[in-house]
């Protein structure tokens, strides 16, 4: 096995469970915070990487591990980055012809704006 | 004749001449990240198609009005912290100090225990306030459709992963566990925890 003369200590799982609160709090602020959405975007997408190469390097130990495994642990994302470029042109800021109907069949404004819910929890 | 033994050799040493695994993994270990990469590619195709619906949709509640944030944020430190803990059971079971690893163990199945019960709670309230699977007070069918099925799903893995590690934990009490066993449960768990991580930003913070 690729790791077995090899050990993480409880220090730097410590260390880690850290790093992965701070940026969970960092995340959360960034939910809160009023900004463009795409900004928004990045940014959750960024710090949620992080977290999960920080997961993956230190908890599942693939630092350990040979480099075909690695890559072979990261093809789901590579699967979803290909889903979302494939439906991307369908979805409401890339295709100005789409209309969204009612029941009644009177067109729905799809404007960016978001409406609030009528009550929280 | 030496020659041709030699050449055989050479092959069967390299990655991938069949003489050992190529990853550099055993067969168990090697299996476990097969299963969770196809699982991965499950929670993917969900995860892409809640963005789809999301995008299509002419409007979107704001989650942090409708969720209780407070709540959320709990239940995610309390899954990083039983993932640490896993990790700590796995170093445990690595050096052959059983007694560490079934505490670890059990600490870890105590947040997992703690994550159920939250998300058991949050599902009543938002059952409460009128969700359903096909209809909610929040206008857009999709958005109660999406939480009931990708939370549920996320669920139903955070129960099998504690009836995993409670069958683990048993039979490290027992002394009849293995490393591998250990790690590979922890495996399990650590993946459940990266699929709440994405939840975690993609559901309730985007």
């Amino acid at each position: 096995m690729a790791h077995d003369h090899t050990h993480t200590g409880n220090r730097q799982y410590f260390t880690t469970w850290l790093w992965l609160l701070v940026m969970t709090m960092f995340a959360l602020t960034i939910g809160y915070v009023s900004m463009p959405e795409g900004i928004k975007a990045i940014l959750l997408v960024g710090t949620t990487l992080a977290k999960i190469i920080l997961i993956g390097r230190i908890f599942m130990h693939l630092k350990f591990e040979k480099m075909n495994l690695v890559m072979l642990t990261f093809s789901p994302l590579l699967l979803s980055v290909i889903l979302y470029f494939m439906t991307r042109g369908e979805t409401r800021g890339h295709d100005n012809t789409h209309i969204v109907l009612s029941h009644d069949g009177e067109v729905i404004p799809t404007g960016p704006e978001e409406h609030e819910a009528p009550h929280g929890k | 004749m030496d020659a041709s033994i030699a050449e055989q050799q050479r092959i069967l040493a390299s990655d991938w001449g069949g003489g050992k695994s190529p990853f550099g993994t055993d067969w168990a270990k090697f299996m476990m990240w097969i299963f969770i990469i196809s699982d991965a590619l499950t929670f993917a195709g969900f995860l892409i198609a809640y963005g789809f619906m999301r995008s299509i949709s002419p409007s979107w509640p704001i989650q942090t009005h409708v969720f209780s944030m407070p709540l959320i944020t709990f239940m995610t430190f309390d899954l990083i912290s039983s993932s640490a803990v896993m990790a700590m059971a796995v170093g445990a079971a690595r050096e052959g100090n059983a007694k560490a690893a079934v505490k670890y163990l059990a600490l870890t199945i105590l947040g997992g225990a703690i994550f159920l019960g939250c998300q058991v709670y949050e599902w009543s309230h938002f059952i409460e306030h009128g969700a359903r699977l096909n209809h909610n007070p929040w206008g857009v069918p999709q958005f109660a459709a999406s939480f009931f099925v990708i939370t549920g799903f996320h669920g139903f893995h955070v129960f099998t992963g504690l009836t995993i590690l409670a069958i683990v934990a048993i039979r490290a009490a027992m002394g009849k566990y293995s490393a591998t066993s250990v790690e590979n449960a922890g495996l399990y768990w650590h993946f459940v925890d990266v699929v709440w991580v994405f939840v975690f930003a993609f559901f309730y913070l985007l």
